[in-house]
This record gives structure tokens, sequence and C-alpha cells, in this order.
């Protein structure tokens, strides 16, 4: 007994070693260069019993690899469009004939590193191997695939990675029936064989002869259609349930959604054929479905979640059908017909650029399972907004939508119904009001058909965790724009979410007009003499970083942009992430601005200005306009400040311009300004922010000089008296102006949140901002783990703490 | 320009006999700048001019362009500086080179004279054989200049020995055992644009000259000749001397002349001889650049992208090794290498005394047909140089200061005079310091012990 205690205390110390790897993703992200695209081969495998199968391990990052002896290459290879390197690294040309083909493909067993305009790269890692898998591709498709792509035969490494990668995929499913987590299997042995792991095996709920001859009168009272399935049996030896699936019944049911049928025709080829199969099972404690997942991935058996919501007759159907007016773009109908292959709805995450019509494919998926639809959000505003979008899109009536908001406290439409809420909501931990509680009482215990999470990459773990593990949900789909790859936090959402089924190539909605035509530029400022003077013998990084953000000669060009844009009638938002900046710019030019401390109606009121008065053409905001605000008039961005080098910032405020524009005549419609101080740090954070962008095919133009900004001599700061005014005010002000704006007022908005009130309690060390930090490009917040005592560290998992890192604690 | 550096670096007997000759003097006059030539033929009549009168001919706005002029006469030994004996600089002379000025004033009184008389379509001595067209002879020239790269590139036929020879001796290649291999030169040397590229090879051709024993003068005022003969014609062999018609087998190599055969009795220039020397060089050089570019169009291998990375569809060692110079490499597949442009690896080539222009034009001539459809990364060509311009944001100038004046009177005075003598780099007033540029020091001092001790 000791020493199964021994054990079982050992992997947990294990396990703990991973999660304390954990720390906010972003700044794994900027760790990881351009040229160090190679995983960690220890992110998953960190406690050495993990087996995930690895590629060109051993060859050092970035360095110069030389595969010219070691692959060869095939005849008539003008009609190929790929290599495939034995480091798993693909290269695609998109000049190619059947580049269309071979890109869906690629897209789907790898992924994307950069897709400018001729050649694309890939890469294979476990994990897109694993997606390919759970959208139904097979291994000997996979190798057959590359190989008839291929210019070089393919290398003997890869296909032996493919093979070990693949052939245990897609053997394990989580099921969830009834309220309780079932693992499931065609193959006993794989069942017995996870069980020998201990955290399996203590997740595991024994089920007796009664409670099964329980569970099946259950299902026999549902009615006949209940029974679809044949009741599962108790195999006593075991102690697995058996039950079968026959052959037709999972393609043969009633066909809700006509929409997707083509493509699921389309890929039948593709999918698994689960029919006619014995099935065994055991069930699973709800609370340690997430520990039991991530050992199934280290244990090489990740679970396939699949939801068979046709044949679901325990939940309610939901009326819901898009509007006969809603057009699908054809890549939202792939994205969605990654998610419903097989008939089944899985759980995974897409990836749409901002603009591209995230929330119509979430709609869509709704609208094909027909349940009981959770959308989780980032902010009380983009609960609106989604609630919009649903009015807009699909023809489900009013009442059956409800808000579950800190100002808006709606009750859930008693059968199935859309319920839209944030994730500070539904993880807030502290006391609640009763009303709220009966909400969230209702909202655990309903079992939701789907959840929709929107902005996943924004996302905590610890947040996430909390959120999964409170809400049954049998099917889970991730929204976002930019999840970013190659870091632990992105596997992370892997197996709480599932794998990521779609990602669209911005450049090809670009030219295809589904996303704006944008110039994006980066404007090069000179700091002022006396200026640059201060910014090298100051100290204090906050006032350097004032200093570079009032440079005169960016206020002017700020100015001088404004006007120039306001000219032609276009619509300015200017960000900066700098409070001081924002309000000092905004009230020297005479525009709105919008920062943390704006209360939503006066955030409302202005974005309704913007929208519909002529006379207000340009507003400031801070980093709250960052993600979520849908503001489809704006046509030009300039940022005068942002956090650091965070890729996902530039992204998501490029976003912000990029719905499709009318006055599309092939030329720019839509622009993009950075303004940067020269010879200051920030030329060396927007060089790293950029990178993303530039991997998606964007080139930013270095302005070194603005032509005509002499000209203008009216501009403010143009005066050497101004200048040095200006100097003096920003020298006066104290350190902390320098910094980017903490948000604490929002309660919805998950870069705030309550649970900062635990914090008070607990014995928190303060995190000062690492280079690491100061280079990423975090939110502003980070994560660690502690313990408080020895016995919670028994408890592991749910010992998380989320530290802010800029808020002051006392 | 290289000829005129190469002029420049001439000892002063052998340019005074290379003036001797009326042909280079022509040649020499009508590849000078505009402002250069206009002084020079208000120079022709008179025996000798102050400096105080030359400055009197320009405008303070193009003041830079004046000293120019004056330099390059100067640095080509056209005209002679004699210092005023009593230490007044504006009162120094200039003198025009007697010998270029008696060959100019011939040569603007005999419009007749000729180099060579071609030979005219009807009385081609082989009536049978075909004239070359231009068209022919460009093809021509372009094909043998392409031999002497791919004889670098090791990747041509062996070369013939002069070439070969001059690859060594000018460092572009190396002895390595038997075999003979490129130098880091030669990398850079392959970069650059043709014009360049064969004076590169001219010089040192005219050096080895020397050392063989044959006078290197004779070949240069040859060189000149040949760019008064006219695109298209044909000369005949008989009238060149024996040194010359070595020389002319010589230039064949390079494609600067073409000869049918041992046997023929006739020669064409082609366009690279007559442009080589003159001022019109550079376009019509810029032409053949662009042909020859054009026509690589297809063997083209280079994709470059807007995200920095390049791709390179090659199999030759040589030509990755080429990019390599300011590429950082990540991928060698057996068809295809991979790699970044990146702010270090393209420093590395600029400290190796590669220009930006030379890699931007470098990527463009080999563009991949697919790159030429799509378009250049504009941006991608930019950055690399606004990397080039960072590291030129100082120059250095000699310069002199001058302090500690006595009163704020001869200070001031002493400014003045500076500054109408253009020597003036920097005045303040409070602290009464002055900086003069290098040529001001002597004079500057004078005036100063003159006027005020």
């Amino acid at each position: 007994m000791s020493n199964k205690n021994d054990a079982l205390k050992r992997k947990r110390t294990s396990t703990q070693k991973t999660y304390e790897k954990w720390t906010d993703y972003e700044e794994d992200l900027e760790e990881s260069e351009l040229n160090t695209k190679t995983r960690d081969p220890n992110s998953i495998g960190t406690n050495g019993t993990g087996n995930i199968p690895q590629i060109g391990v051993g060859e050092p990052k970035g360095a110069f690899k030389d595969y010219s002896k070691r692959c060869q290459i095939k005849d008539n290879i003008a009609s190929k469009p790929i290599w495939v390197c034995p480091d798993g690294r693909i290269f695609l040309e998109t000049f190619s004939p059947i580049y269309k083909e071979a890109s869906d493909f690629l897209v789907a067993i790898a992924e994307p590193v950069c897709r400018p305009q001729l050649i694309h790269e890939y890469q294979m890692t476990p994990f897109s191997l694993y997606a390919a898998v759970s959208v139904g591709i097979d291994t000997t498709h996979i190798i057959k695939v590359l190989n008839t792509l291929s210019k070089m035969e393919v290398p003997p490494e890869i296909e032996s990675f493919v093979r070990q990668c693949t052939s245990s995929y897609g053997k394990v499913k989580l099921v969830l029936q009834r309220n309780k987590y079932f693992v499931e299997s065609a193959h006993p042995e794989v069942l017995e064989f996870l069980l020998r792991d201990s955290v399996i095996a203590s997740a595991r709920i024994k089920q007796t002869v009664a409670d099964v001859l329980a569970d099946q009168q259950l299902m026999l009272d549902g009615g006949p259609n209940a029974a679809t399935d044949a009741p599962p049996s108790l195999d006593t030896a075991t102690g697995f349930l058996v039950g079968k699936t026959m052959a037709g019944q999972i393609s043969g049911g009633i066909q809700p959604n006509q929409l997707f049928d083509k493509v699921l025709l389309g890929d039948e080829e593709d999918t698994v054929n689960n029919s006619d199969q014995q099935y065994h099972s055991f069930e699973i404690d709800s609370q340690q479905v997430e520990a039991v997942k991530k050992r199934c991935i280290q244990l090489d058996y990740p679970m396939l979640e699949e939801y068979d919501f046709r044949n679901d007759t325990v939940n309610p159907n939901l009326p819901i059908d898009l509007k006969p007016t809603t057009m699908i773009r054809p890549y939202q109908e792939k994205s969605l017909s990654k998610m419903f292959g097989n008939g089944r709805a899985r759980s995974g995450i897409i990836v749409l650029p901002c603009g591209a019509g995230k929330s119509l494919s979430g709609i869509t998926a709704a609208c094909t399972v027909k349940k009981s639809i959770l959308v989780l959000c980032t902010s009380a505003v983009s609960v609106e907004q989604w609630k919009f979008q649903f009015r807009l899109w699909s023809n489900i009536e009013e009442k059956m939508i409800s808000k579950f908001t800190s100002d808006n406290k709606e009750k859930m439409y008693s059968m199935a119904g859309v319920t839209i809420t944030t994730y500070t909501m539904i993880a807030f931990g502290g006391k609640r009001s009763p009303e709220s509680l009966k909400i969230m009482n209702e909202l655990t215990t309903r079992e939701w058909g789907l959840v929709l999470l929107d902005e996943v990459h924004v996302v905590p773990a610890a947040m996430f965790r909390k959120v999964l593990t409170v809400t049954k949900a049998h099917c889970k789909l991730g929204l976002t724009a930019t999840l970013l790859r190659e870091d632990e936090k992105i596997q992370d959402l892997s197996f709480l979410i599932g794998p990521k089924l779609y990602e669209a190539n911005w450049l090809d909605l670009q030219k295809a007009g589904f996303l704006a035509n944008v110039s994006c530029s980066e404007i090069w400022c000179e700091m002022t003499a006396e200026f640059y003077r201060e910014y090298l013998t100051n100290d204090s990084q906050g006032k350097k970083k004032l200093l570079y953000t009032m440079n005169p000669n960016k206020c002017r060009a700020c100015e001088y942009l404004i006007r120039y844009h306001e000219q032609r009638g276009d619509k300015i938002i200017v960000f900066s992430d700098n409070v001081y900046a924002l309000k000092k710019y905004a009230i020297e030019f005479k525009r709105y601005f919008i920062y943390g401390e704006t209360s939503g109606q006066e955030r409302l009121s202005i974005l309704r200005k913007f929208q519909f008065d002529p006379s207000v053409r340009t507003i400031f905001i801070s980093k709250v306009g960052d993600t979520s605000i849908d503001i489809p008039e704006a046509t030009v961005i300039i940022q005068i400040s942002s956090h650091y080098g965070s890729r996902r910032q530039e992204a998501q405020r490029l976003g912000r311009i990029l719905r499709p524009k009318p006055k599309s005549d092939g030329n720019y419609n839509a622009f993009f300004y950075s303004l940067v101080s020269k010879d200051t740090q920030e030329m060396y954070y927007s060089t790293k922010r950029q990178q993303f962008l530039i991997d998606q095919g964007y080139s930013f133009k270095v302005i070194s000089e603005l032509p005509g900004l002499d000209l203008e001599t009216d501009l403010h700061f143009s005066s050497k008296e101004a200048q040095l005014g200006l100097l003096n005010e920003v020298l006066k002000e104290g350190d902390d102006s320098g910094r980017a704006e903490t948000l604490d007022e929002d309660f919805d908005d998950i870069t705030t949140g309550k649970i900062k009130k635990k914090k008070k309690t607990t014995t928190v060390t303060r995190t000062t901002g690492s280079m690491k930090t100061l280079s990423g490009g975090s939110t502003n917040t980070s994560y660690m783990e502690f313990q408080k005592n020895q016995q919670q560290q028994q408890n592991a998992p749910s010992n998380m703490y989320r530290v802010t890192n800029h808020t002051k604690y006392k | 320009m290289k000829i005129f550096q190469y002029l420049s670096s001439l000892p002063e007997n052998e340019i005074q006999d290379l003036y001797s000759d009326a042909f280079t003097c022509r040649a020499v006059l009508r590849s000078l700048p505009p402002r250069a030539k206009q002084y020079l033929m208000r120079l022709l009549v008179v025996d000798s001019i102050s400096m105080q009168s030359v400055y009197q001919w320009t405008t303070q706005s193009s003041i830079q362009a004046h000293k120019d002029a004056i330099r390059k006469l100067l640095d080509l030994k056209i005209l002679t500086r004699v210092p005023n004996p009593k230490g007044v600089v504006s009162q120094d002379q200039l003198f025009l080179n007697q010998r270029f000025k008696d060959n100019i004033k011939d040569s603007l009184t005999d419009l007749d004279s000729v180099v060579l008389k071609s030979v005219k379509d009807n009385q081609s001595a082989q009536q049978h054989i075909k004239p070359m067209t231009v068209e022919e002879l460009d093809k021509y020239s372009k094909g043998q200049w392409e031999k002497v790269l791919y004889y670098l590139s090791d990747e041509g036929k062996a070369p013939p020995e002069l070439v070969s020879d001059l690859l060594l001796s000018s460092n572009l290649t190396k002895k390595n055992g038997t075999s003979i291999a490129i130098t880091s030169e030669g990398f850079k040397f392959m970069l650059k644009d043709i014009y360049t590229q064969i004076w590169t090879l001219i010089i040192v051709y005219l050096n080895t000259l020397e050392s063989r024993g044959r006078p290197r003068k004779e070949a240069l005022i040859f060189l000149f000749k040949l760019s008064f003969l006219t695109l298209g014609k044909s000369y005949y062999l008989a009238d060149l001397n024996p040194n010359q018609r070595d020389m002319l087998f010589d230039l064949k190599e390079f494609g600067l002349v073409y000869v049918r055969s041992e046997k023929s009795d006739v020669f064409y220039p082609t366009r690279l001889a007559i442009s080589l020397a003159t001022g019109r060089t550079v376009s019509l050089m810029n032409d053949l650049a662009q042909e020859i570019s054009t026509s690589q169009k297809d063997q083209g291998y280079l994709i470059l992208e807007t995200n920095f990375r390049i791709y390179a569809y090659t199999q030759s060692s040589l030509q990755i090794s080429l990019i390599s110079l300011f590429v950082k490499m990540l991928y060698r597949l057996p068809n295809l290498a991979v790699g970044i442009l990146t702010r270090e690896s393209v420093r590395s080539a600029l400290l190796h005394g590669i220009t930006a222009d030379q890699i931007v034009d470098f990527v463009k001539q080999n563009a991949h047909p697919n790159m030429v459809i799509s378009g250049y990364p504009e941006v991608v060509f930019e950055q690399i140089r606004l990397w080039e311009s960072e590291r030129n944001r100082i120059t250095y100038k000699k310069a002199v200061l001058f302090d500690s004046f006595p009163n704020a009177e001869s200070f001031s005075k002493t400014v003045t005079f500076a500054k109408d003598q253009y020597f003036l780099v920097w005045f303040d007033e409070t602290k009464k310091m002055l900086v003069v540029n290098d040529e001001g020091s002597e004079p500057i001092r004078n005036y100063i012990k003159k006027n005020f001790t």
C-alpha cells in the first residue's frame, strides 16, 4: 500500500514539474525565434515516461542542415510541389498546378510555419499528426500522399515518425453520456494498458452490475428512439462495459443540415469507419478528465472526442437554422467540414484571421449541432456582439438567447437554448449573488451540445481548466485568429479543447477578397536631440519608454497621418498602450479616447459616434480595443505605443481593419501604420512584433521620412519651445506613466478578473518583469504556481494561482 | 569610374606620355563630367589662371560640383596647381597640361582625322562572308564574357591561358594544389556589375603586359582608340601594328572585339569595347547588363520572399556559397537550398565590401521566373539598403580647430576670411572657436600670423 502511495506521489510531483513550466505562453513564443521552430523535445514527456515520438532530435536549433547527400531526388519532379525533409520540415511551391490540393493536405497534417507568396513552409509535429488522425486521415493515407507530392523520396525517418505518431491515435475515445464521462475503445487490451497507469486507474469509477442495470433501465425508459445503441452490458472479467454500434446507424440518422452533405460525401474516403464495432468502456471521474487526457497523450494514446449529436435523443433539440440569406464562404465551409467530417462533431480549434468571419463559423457549427449552445467570450462588449451575430445570421428566437454577465443575468431558456457569457463569469471563485448562483447551477448541470470558445489564445490555462471542468460539454470548438505555434501553451489548448482542425491562409483570403488589402508601414521618427539625450542618460526604463513614446517627431507624424487620412474620408483608430501618451495625444489633437477607466456606457456612445457621425473620424483607444471590439468602419490604424514585442497584439490590431472594404478596386483599401522612434528599443521590438504577420505574407514598408511632413508647419510640437515644454512635462511624470495600462475595472474582461483577490490570502512574491517578459508579449499577466503547504501539493493539478504582473500587492 | 582612378594612379611621366596621343586626350575629354569639360575648354586659350578667378565661375550653391571638377582635373594631371610664392592661396595659379592642350586644340581644328578606316560594306575583302550585325556582335560579346565568369566559377571548361592567368594574378582565384579555386575576392567580383568586372580584369591585364615587357602605354592608347570606332563596322587588321594585333586577340577573349578566325583580315569592335572608355559607358553598359540578365531569366534560380527567406533552385555548391555571402543558410536539399537574410548576415557581407546594391542586383539578375512574375519583394531590398545606410551615418573628415583668439575682432575677421575661402566648417561666437577643413589649415594659420601678431 505504501509502495503504491509512493508511486502515486512520484507521479504527481512529476506532473507538477510540467505545470511549473507553464508561464504565459506568449513569453515562450518570444523565445521561439524565427529559426528555432523545432519543438522542445521535452515539452510533453517531461517525466521521462512520455514517449512522444520525435524527429530531428539532436540537431541544433536553427543550424544549417545539409540533406543534399541523404535525400534522393525523384524523376519528373516538375509536377510535384513539395520537399519533405528528414526533420519534418516541408517546403511547398505555390506555383504548382496542384498547389490547392497540396496545401489543403499539408494544413491538415502539419503546422504552417510561414506562407508568403511563392514558397510555403510547414512543420510536421506529433500534434499536427494527431490532429490529422482526429479529422480522419489515417497513417497509410498520409504516407501515400506525401510520397505522391514530394520531389524527393520521403525519408525513412519521416515514414517511421508518421507511423509512430498515428498508429496508436484514434483508438481511444472520450465519450460524454448522461453527464458521465467514459473512456471508450474497440480494443479492450488498450483499455487494460491504460488502466495500468496509476493516474488513469485512480480516476476510474468502478461500475457494479447494479449500476449498469439501472442505466440500462434508464436507457430503455427513454423511449424507442433512445435505444439506437444496444444497451451496454458489463463484462465481469474486465469490469468494462461492452456495447455495440450497429452499422449504418451513424450516418443513417436524420440529416438536419443539408449544408455539409456534399462535403461529407467528398470526405468519405478519409473518414475512419467506426461502425459495426464492439466497444468497451469504463467510466472516469469528471474532475479528473483533464489529467486522464494528458496522461493518455503521454502514453501515446491521445483520446478523440466525438459527439454523435444526430443520435443524441437525451438532450432536447434547439430550433436553430441559418437564415436563407446567410452565405457561407468556401473556407468557412472547409473548416466546418473538418469538424463534422464523419457525421459526428469533433472538438477542436479553428483558426481564421480577424475579420474573416469567425463568429459565423461558430454559429454555423451551432446550427449543425442543434443542441444547447454555450458561448464563452472575453468581455461583456463581446457578449453583446455575439448575441447580435446570432440574431443576424440565424433564425433563433430572441427568448432562447440568454446573456450572463456581471450586468446582465438573464434566466436561461428552460429547454435547449443559447447562453452567452464570459470566461471570468464562469471561472469566478468568490461568493456569488443568489441570482448568479442560480444561473451557475443551471449552467453546470446542463449538458451542452456545443461550447464555443472565443479568442482561445488569450485565455489563461488555469481559467480554461476551471471553465471546462465545471461545464459539461459534448463538443468544444475554439475560435482564434492568432494561434501562435511551437510553444507549450498551444499544446495545452490541444488537450484542453482538441486539435487544431483548420488554419486559413491569410494571403489566399486576401487575394480572394475576403480580407481587406492592407498596406503596412513602419514609420521611423527621428528622436529630437533633447529627447534623445534624456533617453540615453535616464536610468529608468519607464521614463525611457515614455520618452520614445512622446517623441515630438512621433506626435507630428501621427498628426500628419490623421490629417491626411481624415481628408481622404477614412476612419482612423489610434492605438496606444501607454495611457499617458493616449490622453496627451488625444487631448492635444481634440479627439475622443477610450481606455480602461472609460465606462461601458461612454465606450458604446463613443463607438457609436465613430460609426455614424461623419465628423468623428478619429478615435484613440488603449489596449482595451485590441480584441473583440468590432469596428467595421475603421480603415486606418496608427499605432503609437505597443506592448513590447507582442506578435499577437500586432496581428490582433491589424485584424481591426481586415474586414473587407467596399471600395475594393484592387488597390490598398486599409492602412496600418506603426510609428517607431528611431535608434531606441522600440525598433527592436517592432521587428519582433511584425514577425507573425510577415510569416503570413504581409510586408512592412519602412518609411524613414514622411514626404511632405516638413511642409506642414502648423502641426503640434513643431517649434523648439513646444518640444522642450513637452520634454519638461514628460520628465515630471512618474516612472509608472511609462508603463502600459493596468486593466482592472471590467469584471468580464479576462485580462483582470477577481481571481487576484485570491492572491491576497496567499503569500506571493512579486514577479518582476524578466527580460523574457520585457521582450515577450504577454498581455499584462503571467502565470505561476506555488504551493501553500505540503498537503496541497498532493492535490497538485488544481493548485494554481494567477499572478498579475502589474497590480500592486500588499 | 574605374578608368579615372586608374589613370590618376599612373606615374607622372607615363601619363604625360599618354597625353601625347591625340585620341587619348579626346577620350579623356569626352568622359569628363560636363563642368570639368567646360572649365577645360575655357582654359584652352589662356596660359594660366588664378584660383580666385576660377572660384568666380561658380555660385555658392554648386560649390561641391565645382570642387569635384577641379579635383578631377588635378588628379588626372590635366591641371597643375602652382602655389603662390607669397603663400596667398587665392593667388595660386592653375596651368593646363601643355600636351593635352595642344592635342585638343588640334582636334578642334582637324575634324577629319579618324583612328582607322572602316571597311566599306561593298569593299569587303571577303565578299562571300556576310557582315556581322549589331545583334550578332552583342550576342557574341555577351557569350564571351559569360565564359569568363564560368571559368571563374569552375563550372566552365578549362579557360584559355590568358584568362586563367589574369584571374590568378587578380587574386580572384588561387591555386589549390593542382586545382584552381575561387577566392572570397572572386565571390565579391561575381556580385559586381559587368562594367566593374571588365575594368578590374583590364587593369590587371595592363599591369601584366608591363611585366611581360610590353608597353602598357601603347595598350592603353589602343583601348582609347577602339572607343572611337563605330559599332557594326569592320576594320582591317592590316592597319594595326604587330603589338596592337597581339592585343586584339587578347581582347577577343573578353568579348571586346570580334575576329572570325586567325586568318581573317578584318575585325569588329563590340559594344563592350566602344563603351568601355567613354562617358556614355554607364548607360550602354546598363543596356547590356539588362540584356544579359533578361537572357538569364529562364535560368534564374533565386526566390526571395517578403519574410526574408531565400530559396535557391540549384545543385551547384558554388552558387550556394555565393548566396551564403549574404544569407544565413538553413537547409540544403539535393536541388534546393534555403536560407534567410538577417541583419547579421547582410552586415557581414557589407563588412566584406559588398554593397547593398550589389546584393539587390545579384538577386534581381538571378531571379527565378516565378519571382519575376509575382514581383520583387521591394520591402526586403529596402531593408538591405537601410542596413547599409545604418553603417554610414557618420563620415569622418580631417579638420583643424582654432581657439584662444585674443579678441572678438580677430575672431570675426578670421571667420569671414575662412568663409570667403570655403574653408569654414563650424564656429562658435561665444567660445570663440573655429573649425576649418584640412585644406584651410595652412592658409588660416598664415592669415592669423600675418594680421594679428
